[in-house]
Protein backbone atom coordinates (compact mmCIF):
# COMPACT_ATOMS: atom_id res chain seq x y z
CA UNK A 1 0.00 0.00 0.00
CA UNK A 2 1.19 3.55 -0.79
CA UNK A 3 0.51 5.63 2.28
CA UNK A 4 0.40 9.23 2.27
CA UNK A 5 1.17 11.53 6.10
CA UNK A 6 -0.33 14.97 5.68
CA UNK A 7 1.44 16.82 8.20
CA UNK A 8 4.90 15.96 9.78
CA UNK A 9 4.91 17.22 13.02
CA UNK A 10 4.96 14.84 15.98
CA UNK A 11 2.01 12.83 15.15
CA UNK A 12 2.45 12.57 11.64
CA UNK A 13 6.27 11.53 11.89
CA UNK A 14 5.14 8.99 14.58
CA UNK A 15 2.64 7.12 12.45
CA UNK A 16 5.03 7.90 10.00
CA UNK A 17 7.42 5.60 11.87
CA UNK A 18 4.86 2.71 12.95
CA UNK A 19 3.53 2.86 9.33
CA UNK A 20 7.14 2.37 7.93
CA UNK A 21 7.78 -0.64 10.11
CA UNK A 22 4.74 -2.18 8.77
CA UNK A 23 6.06 -2.56 5.42
CA UNK A 24 4.42 -0.14 3.57
CA UNK A 25 5.97 3.03 1.25
CA UNK A 26 5.42 6.43 2.66
CA UNK A 27 4.45 9.20 1.06
CA UNK A 28 5.23 11.97 3.74
CA UNK A 29 4.15 15.69 3.11
CA UNK A 30 4.34 18.98 5.19
CA UNK A 31 3.67 22.68 3.63
CA UNK A 32 7.61 22.88 5.05
CA UNK A 33 10.54 21.61 4.01
CA UNK A 34 12.67 21.27 7.11
CA UNK A 35 9.54 20.35 9.37
CA UNK A 36 9.90 17.54 7.52
CA UNK A 37 13.51 17.30 7.62
CA UNK A 38 13.38 17.13 11.03
CA UNK A 39 10.71 14.46 10.53
CA UNK A 40 12.65 11.76 8.77
CA UNK A 41 15.99 12.78 11.89
CA UNK A 42 12.51 11.59 14.35
CA UNK A 43 11.98 8.54 12.43
CA UNK A 44 15.15 7.71 12.29
CA UNK A 45 16.41 8.30 15.88
CA UNK A 46 13.07 6.11 16.65
CA UNK A 47 13.90 2.86 14.35
CA UNK A 48 17.30 3.28 16.36
CA UNK A 49 16.51 3.40 19.69
CA UNK A 50 13.67 0.21 18.36
CA UNK A 51 16.49 -1.64 17.90
CA UNK A 52 18.58 -1.04 20.28
CA UNK A 53 16.23 -1.78 22.58
CA UNK A 54 15.52 -5.35 20.30
CA UNK A 55 12.37 -4.55 19.85
CA UNK A 56 12.70 -3.70 16.20
CA UNK A 57 14.39 -6.12 14.18
CA UNK A 58 17.36 -4.67 12.52
CA UNK A 59 16.54 -5.51 8.55
CA UNK A 60 12.74 -4.42 9.04
CA UNK A 61 14.16 -0.98 10.34
CA UNK A 62 16.84 -0.01 7.86
CA UNK A 63 14.11 -1.32 5.18
CA UNK A 64 11.35 1.68 6.81
CA UNK A 65 14.18 4.04 6.96
CA UNK A 66 13.98 3.41 2.76
CA UNK A 67 10.74 3.79 2.25
CA UNK A 68 9.91 7.71 2.39
CA UNK A 69 9.01 9.89 -0.10
CA UNK A 70 8.89 13.54 1.05
CA UNK A 71 7.30 16.59 -0.48
CA UNK A 72 5.61 19.99 0.15
CA UNK A 73 2.96 19.32 -2.65
CA UNK A 74 -0.06 17.88 -1.82
CA UNK A 75 -0.66 16.78 -5.52
CA UNK A 76 2.38 14.55 -4.25
CA UNK A 77 -0.10 12.59 -2.13
CA UNK A 78 -2.12 11.66 -5.71
CA UNK A 79 -0.62 8.31 -6.11
CA UNK A 80 -1.81 7.21 -2.69
CA UNK A 81 -4.15 4.37 -1.71
CA UNK A 82 -4.75 5.79 2.31
CA UNK A 83 -4.18 9.50 3.76
CA UNK A 84 -3.71 10.17 7.31
CA UNK A 85 -3.89 13.56 7.91
CA UNK A 86 -2.35 14.83 10.84
CA UNK A 87 -2.47 18.34 10.90
CA UNK A 88 -3.43 20.92 13.74
CA UNK A 89 -6.85 19.67 15.43
CA UNK A 90 -8.50 22.08 14.46
CA UNK A 91 -12.26 21.64 12.73
CA UNK A 92 -11.69 24.51 9.90
CA UNK A 93 -7.84 23.47 8.95
CA UNK A 94 -9.16 19.71 8.75
CA UNK A 95 -11.51 20.07 7.19
CA UNK A 96 -10.15 22.47 4.06
CA UNK A 97 -7.36 19.41 3.88
CA UNK A 98 -9.85 17.03 3.56
CA UNK A 99 -11.30 18.78 1.06
CA UNK A 100 -7.95 19.57 -1.07
CA UNK A 101 -7.35 15.64 -0.71
CA UNK A 102 -10.60 14.78 -2.29
CA UNK A 103 -9.78 16.65 -4.81
CA UNK A 104 -6.65 14.90 -5.25
CA UNK A 105 -6.47 11.71 -4.45
CA UNK A 106 -8.32 8.28 -6.43
CA UNK A 107 -12.26 7.87 -5.28
CA UNK A 108 -11.02 4.69 -4.31
CA UNK A 109 -8.49 5.54 -1.72
CA UNK A 110 -9.25 6.15 1.78
CA UNK A 111 -8.88 9.59 3.89
CA UNK A 112 -8.12 8.78 7.17
CA UNK A 113 -8.20 11.69 9.97
CA UNK A 114 -6.21 11.48 13.11
CA UNK A 115 -7.83 13.96 15.46
CA UNK A 116 -8.30 13.30 18.91
CA UNK A 117 -11.42 15.53 19.46
CA UNK A 118 -13.67 16.21 16.32
CA UNK A 119 -16.47 14.35 15.08
CA UNK A 120 -15.55 12.34 11.98
CA UNK A 121 -18.88 12.93 10.80
CA UNK A 122 -18.16 16.42 10.76
CA UNK A 123 -15.56 15.92 9.15
CA UNK A 124 -16.33 13.63 6.25
CA UNK A 125 -19.24 15.55 5.83
CA UNK A 126 -16.85 18.72 3.99
CA UNK A 127 -15.69 15.80 1.51
CA UNK A 128 -17.56 14.51 -1.62
CA UNK A 129 -17.63 11.01 -0.82
CA UNK A 130 -17.76 10.67 3.06
CA UNK A 131 -18.19 7.04 2.36
CA UNK A 132 -14.53 6.78 2.43
CA UNK A 133 -13.55 8.47 5.07
CA UNK A 134 -12.79 7.19 8.41
CA UNK A 135 -11.27 8.48 11.60
CA UNK A 136 -7.55 6.76 12.87
CA UNK A 137 -7.06 7.70 16.56
CA UNK A 138 -3.62 7.05 17.63
CA UNK A 139 -2.90 7.20 21.30
CA UNK A 140 0.68 9.30 22.42
CA UNK A 141 3.68 8.21 21.77
CA UNK A 142 1.68 7.37 18.55
CA UNK A 143 5.01 5.02 17.50
CA UNK A 144 4.70 3.09 20.79
CA UNK A 145 1.33 2.87 21.76
CA UNK A 146 -0.25 -0.49 20.11
CA UNK A 147 -3.88 0.66 20.77
CA UNK A 148 -5.87 2.37 17.32
CA UNK A 149 -9.17 3.17 17.39
CA UNK A 150 -10.65 2.65 13.72
CA UNK A 151 -13.67 4.91 14.17
CA UNK A 152 -16.41 4.44 11.17
CA UNK A 153 -19.04 6.74 10.63
CA UNK A 154 -22.51 6.94 9.47
CA UNK A 155 -22.03 6.10 6.07
CA UNK A 156 -18.59 4.32 5.57
CA UNK A 157 -18.28 1.14 3.70
CA UNK A 158 -17.39 -1.48 5.20
CA UNK A 159 -14.18 -2.66 3.19
CA UNK A 160 -12.81 0.83 3.91
CA UNK A 161 -12.44 0.19 6.98
CA UNK A 162 -11.28 -3.74 6.62
CA UNK A 163 -8.57 -2.26 4.63
CA UNK A 164 -7.72 0.46 7.15
CA UNK A 165 -7.64 -2.95 9.61
CA UNK A 166 -5.03 -4.64 8.10
CA UNK A 167 -2.78 -1.28 7.45
CA UNK A 168 -3.19 -1.09 11.65
CA UNK A 169 -2.38 -4.85 11.93
CA UNK A 170 0.44 -4.52 9.54
CA UNK A 171 1.66 -1.27 11.80
CA UNK A 172 1.75 -4.15 14.67
CA UNK A 173 -1.15 -1.89 16.05
CA UNK A 174 -4.12 -3.15 18.07
CA UNK A 175 -6.75 -1.79 15.96
CA UNK A 176 -10.66 -1.53 17.17
CA UNK A 177 -13.46 -0.68 15.47
CA UNK A 178 -15.48 1.66 17.01
CA UNK A 179 -18.36 3.98 15.64
CA UNK A 180 -18.42 7.52 15.88
CA UNK A 181 -19.43 9.19 18.91
CA UNK A 182 -18.22 11.46 21.43
CA UNK A 183 -15.30 10.12 23.21
CA UNK A 184 -14.86 7.20 21.13
CA UNK A 185 -13.63 4.36 23.66
CA UNK A 186 -10.55 5.81 25.61
CA UNK A 187 -10.92 9.47 26.06
CA UNK A 188 -14.32 8.53 27.58
CA UNK A 189 -13.06 5.98 29.91
CA UNK A 190 -9.90 8.26 30.60
CA UNK A 191 -12.38 11.43 31.83
CA UNK A 192 -13.28 9.32 34.51
CA UNK A 193 -9.93 8.82 35.40
CA UNK A 194 -8.56 12.14 35.37
CA UNK A 195 -11.80 13.58 36.53
CA UNK A 196 -12.26 11.31 39.98
CA UNK A 197 -8.67 12.34 40.85
CA UNK A 198 -9.23 16.18 39.85
CA UNK A 199 -12.99 15.41 42.12
CA UNK A 200 -10.27 13.93 44.98
CA UNK A 201 -8.68 17.38 45.59
CA UNK A 202 -11.33 19.29 46.45
CA UNK A 203 -12.50 17.42 49.50
CA UNK A 204 -8.94 18.25 50.71
CA UNK A 205 -6.64 16.60 52.68
CA UNK A 206 -5.13 14.81 49.60
CA UNK A 207 -2.22 15.77 47.46
CA UNK A 208 -1.04 15.18 43.72
CA UNK A 209 2.26 13.50 44.41
CA UNK A 210 -0.29 11.03 47.04
CA UNK A 211 -3.05 10.25 44.84
CA UNK A 212 -0.48 9.41 41.90
CA UNK A 213 1.38 7.17 44.47
CA UNK A 214 -1.44 5.21 45.28
CA UNK A 215 -2.81 4.71 41.59
CA UNK A 216 0.98 3.21 40.70
CA UNK A 217 0.49 1.61 43.59
CA UNK A 218 -2.58 -0.08 41.76
CA UNK A 219 -0.49 -0.70 38.71
CA UNK A 220 -1.17 2.33 36.42
CA UNK A 221 2.51 3.49 34.74
CA UNK A 222 1.43 6.78 35.41
CA UNK A 223 -0.57 8.68 38.16
CA UNK A 224 -3.66 10.64 36.82
CA UNK A 225 -1.60 13.77 37.21
CA UNK A 226 1.91 12.62 35.89
CA UNK A 227 -0.38 11.70 33.26
CA UNK A 228 -2.10 14.71 32.43
CA UNK A 229 1.10 16.01 32.83
CA UNK A 230 2.30 14.00 30.09
CA UNK A 231 -0.56 14.12 27.54
CA UNK A 232 -0.63 17.96 28.21
CA UNK A 233 -3.21 19.44 30.76
CA UNK A 234 -4.38 22.00 27.65
CA UNK A 235 -4.98 18.80 25.44
CA UNK A 236 -6.44 16.86 28.63
CA UNK A 237 -9.17 20.07 29.05
CA UNK A 238 -9.84 19.84 25.32
CA UNK A 239 -10.93 16.66 25.80
CA UNK A 240 -13.09 17.16 28.41
CA UNK A 241 -14.33 20.67 26.91
CA UNK A 242 -15.11 18.72 23.51
CA UNK A 243 -17.03 15.91 25.74
CA UNK A 244 -18.98 17.88 27.50
CA UNK A 245 -20.25 20.03 24.48
CA UNK A 246 -20.82 17.17 22.28
CA UNK A 247 -23.05 15.34 24.94
CA UNK A 248 -24.87 18.70 25.50
CA UNK A 249 -23.75 19.28 29.17
CA UNK A 250 -23.76 15.60 30.80
CA UNK A 251 -22.86 16.25 34.24
CA UNK A 252 -20.59 13.09 34.35
CA UNK A 253 -18.39 14.67 31.91
CA UNK A 254 -18.06 18.46 33.21
CA UNK A 255 -14.31 19.77 33.23
CA UNK A 256 -12.92 20.48 36.33
CA UNK A 257 -12.57 24.39 36.80
CA UNK A 258 -8.42 23.68 38.09
CA UNK A 259 -7.50 22.55 34.65
CA UNK A 260 -8.80 26.16 33.32
CA UNK A 261 -7.42 27.82 35.85
CA UNK A 262 -3.79 25.49 35.16
CA UNK A 263 -3.60 26.74 31.59
CA UNK A 264 -4.34 30.10 32.28
CA UNK A 265 -1.42 30.61 34.72
CA UNK A 266 0.94 28.67 31.72
CA UNK A 267 0.72 25.18 34.08
CA UNK A 268 0.15 22.94 30.46
CA UNK A 269 2.63 20.30 32.02
CA UNK A 270 5.06 17.99 29.67
CA UNK A 271 5.05 21.01 26.95
CA UNK A 272 7.15 23.68 29.23
CA UNK A 273 7.98 21.58 32.48
CA UNK A 274 5.29 23.07 34.93
CA UNK A 275 1.84 21.40 35.11
CA UNK A 276 1.19 19.49 38.12
CA UNK A 277 4.19 19.24 38.64
CA UNK A 278 7.33 21.31 37.94
CA UNK A 279 10.57 20.11 36.83
CA UNK A 280 13.35 21.52 39.10
CA UNK B 1 -2.80 -11.19 68.04
CA UNK B 2 -5.88 -13.64 67.73
CA UNK B 3 -7.56 -11.30 64.66
CA UNK B 4 -10.93 -12.07 62.98
CA UNK B 5 -11.88 -11.17 59.81
CA UNK B 6 -15.33 -11.55 58.23
CA UNK B 7 -16.05 -10.30 54.78
CA UNK B 8 -16.19 -11.07 50.75
CA UNK B 9 -14.17 -13.44 49.08
CA UNK B 10 -11.55 -13.79 47.86
CA UNK B 11 -10.49 -10.51 49.72
CA UNK B 12 -11.03 -11.86 53.13
CA UNK B 13 -9.30 -15.04 51.96
CA UNK B 14 -6.17 -13.10 50.84
CA UNK B 15 -6.00 -11.32 53.89
CA UNK B 16 -6.21 -14.11 56.02
CA UNK B 17 -3.46 -15.50 54.28
CA UNK B 18 -1.19 -12.70 55.07
CA UNK B 19 -2.17 -12.09 58.89
CA UNK B 20 -1.27 -15.83 59.08
CA UNK B 21 2.09 -15.71 57.51
CA UNK B 22 2.85 -13.41 60.48
CA UNK B 23 1.73 -15.32 63.05
CA UNK B 24 -1.65 -14.04 63.60
CA UNK B 25 -4.10 -16.50 64.93
CA UNK B 26 -7.19 -16.33 62.27
CA UNK B 27 -10.93 -16.49 62.77
CA UNK B 28 -12.31 -15.97 59.08
CA UNK B 29 -15.83 -16.35 58.43
CA UNK B 30 -17.15 -15.58 54.67
CA UNK B 31 -19.91 -13.26 54.57
CA UNK B 32 -21.94 -15.71 52.06
CA UNK B 33 -22.02 -18.55 54.80
CA UNK B 34 -23.56 -16.03 57.65
CA UNK B 35 -27.07 -16.91 56.45
CA UNK B 36 -26.33 -20.54 58.19
CA UNK B 37 -27.47 -19.85 62.26
CA UNK B 38 -24.43 -21.98 63.36
CA UNK B 39 -21.97 -20.51 60.95
CA UNK B 40 -23.53 -17.09 62.59
CA UNK B 41 -23.21 -18.20 66.48
CA UNK B 42 -19.36 -19.22 65.63
CA UNK B 43 -18.42 -15.54 64.18
CA UNK B 44 -19.77 -14.15 67.22
CA UNK B 45 -18.00 -16.12 69.55
CA UNK B 46 -14.95 -15.00 67.43
CA UNK B 47 -15.60 -11.64 68.40
CA UNK B 48 -16.31 -12.02 71.87
CA UNK B 49 -12.26 -13.11 71.70
CA UNK B 50 -10.61 -11.22 69.09
CA UNK B 51 -8.00 -8.77 69.81
CA UNK B 52 -8.39 -7.04 66.13
CA UNK B 53 -11.50 -7.17 63.81
CA UNK B 54 -11.44 -6.37 60.23
CA UNK B 55 -14.46 -6.37 58.22
CA UNK B 56 -15.17 -6.02 54.25
CA UNK B 57 -18.69 -6.18 52.85
CA UNK B 58 -18.98 -3.34 50.99
CA UNK B 59 -22.19 -5.10 49.04
CA UNK B 60 -24.66 -2.39 50.16
CA UNK B 61 -24.79 0.04 52.87
CA UNK B 62 -27.41 -1.94 54.61
CA UNK B 63 -25.32 -5.55 54.80
CA UNK B 64 -22.42 -3.37 56.08
CA UNK B 65 -24.87 -2.51 58.91
CA UNK B 66 -25.92 -5.72 59.67
CA UNK B 67 -22.48 -7.09 59.79
CA UNK B 68 -20.66 -4.36 61.64
CA UNK B 69 -23.90 -4.42 64.32
CA UNK B 70 -23.18 -8.38 64.71
CA UNK B 71 -19.77 -7.75 65.01
CA UNK B 72 -19.24 -4.83 67.36
CA UNK B 73 -21.59 -5.10 70.24
CA UNK B 74 -19.74 -8.75 70.71
CA UNK B 75 -16.34 -7.57 70.95
CA UNK B 76 -13.54 -6.78 73.68
CA UNK B 77 -13.82 -3.34 74.76
CA UNK B 78 -10.62 -2.29 73.75
CA UNK B 79 -10.85 -4.63 70.34
CA UNK B 80 -10.29 -1.92 67.46
CA UNK B 81 -12.08 -3.21 64.00
CA UNK B 82 -10.75 -1.85 61.13
CA UNK B 83 -13.50 -1.10 58.64
CA UNK B 84 -13.29 -1.20 55.00
CA UNK B 85 -14.31 2.19 54.04
CA UNK B 86 -16.12 1.52 50.23
CA UNK B 87 -19.78 0.85 50.96
CA UNK B 88 -19.85 3.60 53.85
CA UNK B 89 -17.12 5.92 55.31
CA UNK B 90 -15.70 5.08 58.62
CA UNK B 91 -17.15 7.85 60.15
CA UNK B 92 -20.26 6.62 59.30
CA UNK B 93 -19.72 2.89 60.21
CA UNK B 94 -18.61 4.14 63.46
CA UNK B 95 -21.32 5.84 64.16
CA UNK B 96 -23.96 2.38 64.18
CA UNK B 97 -21.44 0.97 67.27
CA UNK B 98 -21.20 1.40 70.69
CA UNK B 99 -17.83 1.81 71.03
CA UNK B 100 -17.21 4.60 67.87
CA UNK B 101 -13.67 5.22 68.88
CA UNK B 102 -12.64 1.84 67.86
CA UNK B 103 -13.22 1.82 64.29
CA UNK B 104 -10.95 2.63 62.01
CA UNK B 105 -11.31 2.77 58.23
CA UNK B 106 -8.84 1.14 55.65
CA UNK B 107 -8.83 0.80 52.17
CA UNK B 108 -7.25 -1.86 49.67
CA UNK B 109 -8.47 -2.99 46.23
CA UNK B 110 -8.73 -6.48 44.62
CA UNK B 111 -6.67 -7.77 43.07
CA UNK B 112 -3.73 -8.02 45.34
CA UNK B 113 -1.59 -11.10 46.44
CA UNK B 114 1.03 -9.55 48.77
CA UNK B 115 0.93 -6.37 51.02
CA UNK B 116 1.73 -3.41 49.31
CA UNK B 117 0.09 0.14 50.23
CA UNK B 118 -2.83 -0.08 52.39
CA UNK B 119 -5.07 3.40 52.78
CA UNK B 120 -5.45 4.37 56.09
CA UNK B 121 -8.77 6.52 57.56
CA UNK B 122 -9.08 7.12 60.39
CA UNK B 123 -13.06 8.21 61.58
CA UNK B 124 -14.02 11.15 63.07
CA UNK B 125 -14.49 9.15 66.02
CA UNK B 126 -11.94 7.30 66.07
CA UNK B 127 -9.53 7.57 69.43
CA UNK B 128 -5.91 7.73 69.55
CA UNK B 129 -5.62 3.99 70.94
CA UNK B 130 -7.54 2.31 68.16
CA UNK B 131 -5.51 4.42 65.30
CA UNK B 132 -2.04 3.25 66.57
CA UNK B 133 -2.76 -0.04 67.04
CA UNK B 134 -4.75 -0.26 63.64
CA UNK B 135 -1.21 1.23 62.02
CA UNK B 136 1.52 -1.04 64.02
CA UNK B 137 -0.79 -3.90 62.82
CA UNK B 138 -0.81 -2.68 59.28
CA UNK B 139 2.74 -2.26 59.54
CA UNK B 140 3.19 -5.61 61.30
CA UNK B 141 2.34 -7.14 58.19
CA UNK B 142 4.34 -5.55 55.68
CA UNK B 143 2.08 -2.71 54.16
CA UNK B 144 3.03 0.36 53.86
CA UNK B 145 0.41 2.75 55.71
CA UNK B 146 -0.60 5.95 53.44
CA UNK B 147 -2.89 8.14 55.50
CA UNK B 148 -5.86 9.28 53.61
CA UNK B 149 -8.83 11.72 54.50
CA UNK B 150 -11.92 9.38 55.54
CA UNK B 151 -14.74 9.48 52.88
CA UNK B 152 -16.21 6.19 51.10
CA UNK B 153 -14.12 4.51 48.27
CA UNK B 154 -11.06 6.60 49.94
CA UNK B 155 -8.91 7.13 46.83
CA UNK B 156 -8.08 3.76 44.38
CA UNK B 157 -11.47 2.26 44.75
CA UNK B 158 -12.88 5.59 44.34
CA UNK B 159 -11.09 5.80 40.63
CA UNK B 160 -11.31 2.34 40.04
CA UNK B 161 -15.00 2.02 40.47
CA UNK B 162 -15.33 5.64 38.59
CA UNK B 163 -13.47 4.20 35.45
CA UNK B 164 -15.45 0.75 36.06
CA UNK B 165 -18.57 2.51 35.57
CA UNK B 166 -18.18 4.63 32.63
CA UNK B 167 -16.46 2.01 30.87
CA UNK B 168 -19.71 0.10 31.54
CA UNK B 169 -21.51 2.74 30.11
CA UNK B 170 -19.46 3.18 27.28
CA UNK B 171 -19.56 -0.87 26.41
CA UNK B 172 -23.33 -0.47 26.44
CA UNK B 173 -23.56 2.85 24.25
CA UNK B 174 -20.67 1.68 21.68
CA UNK B 175 -21.62 -2.16 21.16
CA UNK B 176 -18.14 -3.33 21.23
CA UNK B 177 -16.98 -6.37 22.58
CA UNK B 178 -16.06 -6.88 26.35
CA UNK B 179 -12.21 -7.92 24.72
CA UNK B 180 -12.06 -4.82 23.27
CA UNK B 181 -13.41 -2.45 25.43
CA UNK B 182 -10.79 -4.00 27.81
CA UNK B 183 -8.03 -3.94 25.11
CA UNK B 184 -8.59 -0.39 24.29
CA UNK B 185 -7.87 0.66 27.91
CA UNK B 186 -4.82 -1.87 28.12
CA UNK B 187 -3.26 -0.78 24.94
CA UNK B 188 -4.36 2.96 24.57
CA UNK B 189 -4.06 4.03 28.45
CA UNK B 190 -1.60 1.28 29.63
CA UNK B 191 -4.53 0.47 32.31
CA UNK B 192 -2.75 -2.26 34.41
CA UNK B 193 -5.97 -4.37 33.38
CA UNK B 194 -9.25 -3.81 30.97
CA UNK B 195 -11.92 -2.11 33.83
CA UNK B 196 -14.26 -5.10 32.64
CA UNK B 197 -11.29 -7.75 34.17
CA UNK B 198 -11.10 -5.60 37.27
CA UNK B 199 -14.69 -5.65 37.83
CA UNK B 200 -14.70 -8.92 37.97
CA UNK B 201 -11.38 -9.02 40.35
CA UNK B 202 -13.61 -6.59 42.64
CA UNK B 203 -16.94 -7.92 42.36
CA UNK B 204 -19.70 -6.24 40.75
CA UNK B 205 -21.57 -5.97 43.94
CA UNK B 206 -18.64 -4.14 45.90
CA UNK B 207 -18.49 -1.72 42.56
CA UNK B 208 -22.37 -1.16 42.84
CA UNK B 209 -22.08 -0.90 46.60
CA UNK B 210 -19.16 1.40 46.46
CA UNK B 211 -20.75 3.77 43.50
CA UNK B 212 -23.97 3.90 45.89
CA UNK B 213 -22.03 5.31 48.52
CA UNK B 214 -20.31 7.64 46.76
CA UNK B 215 -23.88 8.67 44.91
CA UNK B 216 -25.38 9.11 48.93
CA UNK B 217 -22.25 11.17 49.77
CA UNK B 218 -21.86 13.33 46.88
CA UNK B 219 -25.47 13.66 45.34
CA UNK B 220 -23.25 13.36 41.58
CA UNK B 221 -24.96 11.81 39.05
CA UNK B 222 -21.87 10.44 37.91
CA UNK B 223 -21.34 7.65 40.73
CA UNK B 224 -25.22 6.35 39.52
CA UNK B 225 -24.45 2.37 38.46
CA UNK B 226 -24.59 2.20 35.34
CA UNK B 227 -28.13 0.30 34.11
CA UNK B 228 -25.83 -2.65 32.94
CA UNK B 229 -24.02 -3.35 36.30
CA UNK B 230 -26.95 -3.61 38.55
CA UNK B 231 -28.71 -5.81 36.11
CA UNK B 232 -25.77 -8.26 36.19
CA UNK B 233 -25.75 -7.68 40.09
CA UNK B 234 -29.55 -8.88 40.09
CA UNK B 235 -28.70 -12.04 37.93
CA UNK B 236 -25.76 -13.05 39.98
CA UNK B 237 -23.12 -11.95 37.74
CA UNK B 238 -20.91 -10.67 40.19
CA UNK B 239 -17.61 -11.68 38.77
CA UNK B 240 -14.66 -14.51 39.18
CA UNK B 241 -16.04 -15.31 43.01
CA UNK B 242 -19.41 -16.56 41.19
CA UNK B 243 -17.67 -17.90 38.25
CA UNK B 244 -19.29 -15.60 36.24
CA UNK B 245 -19.29 -11.60 35.84
CA UNK B 246 -18.59 -9.91 32.42
CA UNK B 247 -16.43 -12.79 31.41
CA UNK B 248 -17.17 -16.63 32.65
CA UNK B 249 -14.71 -18.16 34.57
CA UNK B 250 -15.72 -21.72 34.29
CA UNK B 251 -18.38 -23.84 32.47
CA UNK B 252 -22.05 -23.06 33.31
CA UNK B 253 -23.80 -25.84 34.95
CA UNK B 254 -26.03 -27.70 33.05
Amino acid sequence: MQVAIVGAGTLGSDIAQAVALGGDAIILHDIHEHTLRQALGRVSRGIDRGVALSKIDPVDGRRAKRVFTLTTELAGCAGADLVIEAVPDNLEVKQSVLRALDDTVRPDAILATSTNILSLTALAAATRLPERVIGLHFFKPAAIMRLVEVVRGDLTRPDVIERAVELAQRMHKTPIVVKDAPGLIVNRVAQAYFGEALGLLDEGGLDVPTVDRLMEAAGFPMGPFRLMDFVGVDSAFDVAQTLYEATYHTAPYRPHPRLRRMIDAGLTGHKNGRGFYSDG
Amino acid sequence: MRVLIVGEVPFVDTLAGICRAKNHKVDLFLSDDLEDQAVLDGMVRAATRCQIAIESLNESQSGKLWLVEGIEANMPDAAPLLTSALAASATEVAGWTEHAGRVVGYGLLPPFSTTGLVEFAPALQSDFEAVSTARRFWEELGFDVVRVPDAPGLVRPRIVCGIINEAVRTLAASGISIEDLDAALQFGMNFPRGPLTWADEIGLDVVVGTLEALQRYLGESRYHPAPLLRQKVYAGHLGKKTGRGFYAYKPLAP
